[in-house]
């Protein structure tokens, strides 16, 4: 087979651009991230993140799946991309549709740094693993959401949780505890169900389009 | 959803990070203030400056229909379930609606009032290139522009795409309309060619980028040069100078 490869004086020359003709062994580091390829890659997990959400209303499924594209982004690209994908989606949805999104742009930073670190650490190696990963999620999603949700907006945001959270505090919780709660009812099978989709979705990418880092969280 | 409208009022002609900063500011300071009438004072303030660039028209409609919704909410649940709450204004049967608990619901609707007025207005007067180019010139990395600029210009891209798949997949007889179980499935099969497809095209992208200089180092020129004058750095400064007031206050 015919390789083409730079030679004598240009091999010295030849460096190829970060993300480009790298075959990697070992994770890159958290700034390597950050590739062409990264970049171009974050748009797309904003956009499965909005299509996932309009999805759900065609359907008329009781979840949200509105993070699948930022959990794909950082399993397959590492915590920094993810991080930026989750930041970018709220930014972008609370500019162009609900400025109420817009805080939210931390919890959805948080999903997906999270997801990031939980692939590198080989949490997306096994079904089990990526039902667990998507859990812990969850609570990531859950710590950061409720304070948001209760210091700017006196516990709505604006959603059909409002309804079960209004129900958990009639039964006498405090406002505080019914944020919690009734975060907990619904979040667990959003952000698993999400986190699955994510995986499965980021293991039928074929090796030769995947990041570096996606090369080595996901099984082959 | 709500977009760019051309115009040349005096919003449009301010520089986007003008704008931006006192969206942003505006918005902070809100979250700092106490009291309900004091935020009410901004969105009127923020209210009038709409008026004054002719812009209100276009403006009420998106506004209410966020606001209406969270208004019922907040007023239901900091009415019925605030802990601070003495005074009865309203009671209907078995459920009272507290004073205290009202009073602190429209301190809440008017911090989100006047975070989605000075949002609105932002986006109204200026094009998301504007923005980007705007905090390109002003020190933000062009990469993290690139990804704002191509993330708005693929969300609707997207959402395309979407409804194609949704209808190729019901012409092979998917099923939109059965149970639960059956429609978590369509999910899936709808899913997979949108992020398939999309994920493929990002490497040509990649490509193209670079083949632009994307990673280049060293500094980079712009087409479309946005003026940045006094007026400009002095509005800047003034937002900035407010919150941090506004932050004192509060601390001290």
């Amino acid at each position: 087979m015919l390789t083409v490869r730079p030679t004598g004086q240009d091999a010295a020359d030849y460096n190829p651009p970060p993300g480009f003709g790298v075959q990697a062994h070992r994770f890159p580091a958290l700034k390597a991230q950050l590739t062409t390829r990264a970049w171009a890659l974050i748009p797309i997990g904003v956009g499965i993140n909005v299509v996932g959400g309009v999805l759900v209303t065609t359907l008329r499924l009781p979840l949200y799946l509105d993070t699948i594209g930022t959990v794909l982004t950082g399993v397959i690209a590492g915590p920094l991309v993810g991080a930026v994908t989750g930041l970018l989606t709220n930014l972008v949805l609370g500019v162009t549709a609900n400025p109420t999104l817009l805080p939210y742009a931390v919890t959805s930073a948080f999903i997906g740094l999270g997801a990031g670190c939980l692939a590198r650490w080989g949490m997306f190696r096994s079904v089990p693993r990526v039902i667990v990963s998507g859990l812990v999620i969850m609570l990531i999603a859950t710590l950061v959401t409720a304070p948001i949700s209760i210091f700017l907006f006196g516990g709505v945001a604006g959603t059909g949780v409002d309804a079960v959270r209004g129900a958990f505090a009639a039964f006498g919780s405090s406002l505080v505890a019914s944020v919690f709660q009734s975060s907990f009812l619904v979040e667990p099978f959003d952000k698993t169900a999400s986190t699955l989709l994510a995986f499965y979705a980021a293991k039928s990418i074929p090796m030769r389009f995947r990041p570096p880092f996606g090369r080595l969280s996901l099984p082959r | 959803m709500i977009g760019y409208a051309p115009g040349d009022g005096f919003l449009h002609r301010r520089n986007a990070v003008t704008k931006l900063s006192w969206a942003a500011s505006l918005s902070a300071t809100v979250f700092l203030m106490p009291e309900a009438w004091m935020v009410w004072t901004v969105v009127a303030l923020v209210a009038l400056t709409t008026a004054a660039g002719g812009l209100a028209r276009r403006l009420i409609r998106p506004t209410w229909t966020i606001l209406l919704p969270f208004g019922i909410s907040l007023a239901v649940l900091q009415g019925l379930f605030n802990p601070d709450n003495t005074t009865t204004v309203l009671s209907l049967g078995p459920v009272a609606f507290g004073l205290e608990g009202i009073v602190h619901g429209v301190l809440i609707l008017g911090r989100l009032a006047t975070v989605l007025l000075t949002f609105f207005l932002l986006l109204l007067t200026t094009t998301p290139k504007q923005l980007t180019a705007g905090l390109a010139a002003r020190g933000v990395s062009p990469r993290f522009g690139y990804a704002i600029l191509a993330a708005i210009e693929f969300v609707p891209d997207m959402q395309r795409r979407s409804q194609a798949v949704l209808a190729s997949q019901q012409a092979r007889g998917l099923d939109v309309k059965g149970s639960l179980g059956q429609r978590v499935k369509a999910f899936a099969s709808l899913l997979g060619p949108l992020i398939t497809g999309a994920l493929i095209a990002s490497d040509t992208r990649a490509m193209a980028l670079e083949a632009r200089g994307f990673s280049a180092r060293g500094e980079r020129t712009h087409l479309a040069l946005e003026r940045y004058g006094t007026v400009d750095r002095t509005a800047v400064w003034t937002a900035g100078l407010l919150f941090l007031a506004a932050l004192g206050l509060k601390v001290l």
